[in-house]
């Protein structure tokens, strides 16, 4: 593996000769011996161009590479990353997170379906921005990678929300699932279909999916017990009837996020406190060690930006249930931007500020 | 209010001249002869980041119409306004659709647009292609 020239090279030979010597047993020769492990310790280091570049080297890095592979990056592809991934494909058979983000579209059906047919340990694929998938695409990933869990469709725009719902039907252990910006893709439909079949799903974004009614979302909160982040960022037709079901069945909710929901009143905030009030563990007995936990529980983050309809009272029920939930700076997580109304609302901690320093905490 | 919650844009956007919080894409836009008071205006399908002010009637060139204007999100600046209603049949494909001023953004590109020295002094008025 002679990359470099002259007295790099020599003391990579030295490097190599202090490394054989304290690996006693095992006959290495050449840089071509290295154990696998070694080997993949090594590239982890590097990135991914390099990694490629190495599995090019000779048939035992190549073999060592394809096994021991499991992550790879592709978005810094600009122009060819449909032909790359159709080359590598067969060769990384063991890949379980594959990054294909492009800047400019280039990925295509056939890239997708040669992913779906080899790499069927795949649990994390990262597909947004890719404009030129169809539902070929899906059909593909849901029959070759059964086992995802994390799968990144944001900006999609071109996938129809039966092939979504085909995918979850196979497809089962889903955990986070991006579907930000597909407008097409997500409806009601598809939201029973998320609720009926990836009842692990823990993430769902589904920003500017705004064909999304109450229906979709409570069906979603019946399915998914486990749901803890939810971003509905302008899905315009949502009223609080999803939120209070969301109260209702996902009671390990962490992050919603409501932004442009403008349907929303103060029946959704009081439902949200009522179940922080109510899922919390009772008794005066609690050890302090419990006491500290529960402060994870409940909501962490809240979004109801342009949400002009509340009112600082119901805001602050939520605010108080919660105590995760700040609006001091540098925790800021109930963020209220846009609503004039709501200035009033606080977190504990500023009424802290106030009392200990005399001026003003904003 | 706390902090404040951004939606960034992806892509040629036009921004807030003065805090640079971008607000509309250029995809969006819908036509680029429209007139307002600081000179021309253009109307997007989808503008992001700002809040709307109070409901008005207002008598524009081509009728009445009800408008709210609307203002940066960050800064708070005036930065055009959006079509509620319109009285006439022949204008209602300007509901829901937001006018910004150009003379209030800077293009995708940086740059800005600089009025000319006479102003047109005429209330806000709006012009189809």
């Amino acid at each position: 593996m002679v990359m470099v020239v002259g007295e790099t090279s020599m003391e990579l030979d030295q490097c190599f000769q202090m490394m054989m010597m304290k690996m006693e047993g095992v006959s290495i020769k050449e840089w071509k011996d290295i154990p696998v492990e070694l080997l993949m310790r090594i590239l982890s280091l590097v990135d991914d161009r390099n990694v490629i570049a190495a599995s090019g080297v000779c048939c035992g890095w190549r073999d060592a590479i394809s096994l021991g592979l499991t992550r790879l990056r592709l978005s810094w592809c600009n122009n060819n990353m449909n032909s790359l991934v159709l080359s590598l494909a067969p060769k990384f058979i063991k890949l379980q997170t594959l990054i294909l983000r492009q800047d400019n579209p280039q990925l295509e059906d056939n890239a997708v379906e040669a992913i779906a047919n080899h790499c069927h340990e795949l649990q994390e694929l990262d597909l947004s921005k890719s404009l030129r998938l169809t539902d070929r695409s899906l059909y593909a990933l849901a029959h070759g990678c059964p086992n995802l869990t994390k799968l990144n469709l944001s900006a999609c725009t071109s996938f129809s929300d039966k092939a979504i719902a085909y995918l979850t039907t196979f497809c089962r252990n889903l955990k986070v699932l991006n579907l930000c910006g597909c407008v097409n893709a997500v409806s009601d439909y598809t939201l029973e279909a998320i609720g009926n079949n990836c009842n692990q799903m823990q993430s769902l974004n589904l920003g500017w999916c705004e064909k999304i009614s109450d229906d979709g979302v409570m069906s979603l909160a019946y399915g998914c017990p486990d749901l803890r982040t939810l971003d509905l960022c302008g899905c315009v037709l949502i009223t609080d009837e999803s939120v209070v079901a969301l109260a209702d069945w996902c009671v390990h909710l962490r992050s919603l996020g409501l932004y442009y929901c403008r349907n929303i009143t103060d029946r959704a905030m009081y439902s949200l406190a009522q179940s922080g009030v109510k899922n919390k563990p009772g008794g005066q007995w609690k050890s302090s060690a419990k006491k500290s936990k529960f402060d994870e529980e409940g909501l962490r983050s809240l979004n109801i930006s342009q949400c002009t309809a509340l009112t600082p009272s119901a805001v602050q029920a939520v605010c108080d249930t919660f105590p995760a939930l700040h609006t001091c700076s540098g925790r800021h997580s109930l963020v209220m931007s846009g609503c004039l109304n709501l200035t009033s609302v606080h977190c504990a901690c500023i009424l802290q500020a106030h009392r200990s320093v005399p001026h003003s905490a904003h | 209010m706390g902090r404040l919650f951004l939606v960034n844009l992806e892509g040629k956007s036009y921004s807030c001249r003065h805090c640079k919080t971008s607000i509309a894409l250029c995809d969006d836009v819908v036509s680029k002869s429209f007139q307002s008071r600081h000179g021309k205006a253009y109307l997007f399908s989808k503008v992001a980041n700002v809040y709307a002010g109070k409901k008005e009637d207002r008598m524009m060139m081509t009728g009445m119409h009800t408008v709210v204007d609307i203002y940066c999100v960050k800064c708070g600046s005036y930065v055009g306004w959006r079509y509620e209603f319109a009285f006439e049949k022949n204008q209602k494909y300007k509901e829901g659709k937001s006018v910004l001023e150009r003379y209030k953004v800077c293009g995708p590109d940086g740059n800005n647009y600089w009025v000319a020295a006479q102003e047109v002094e005429a209330g806000e008025s709006d012009t189809d292609e």
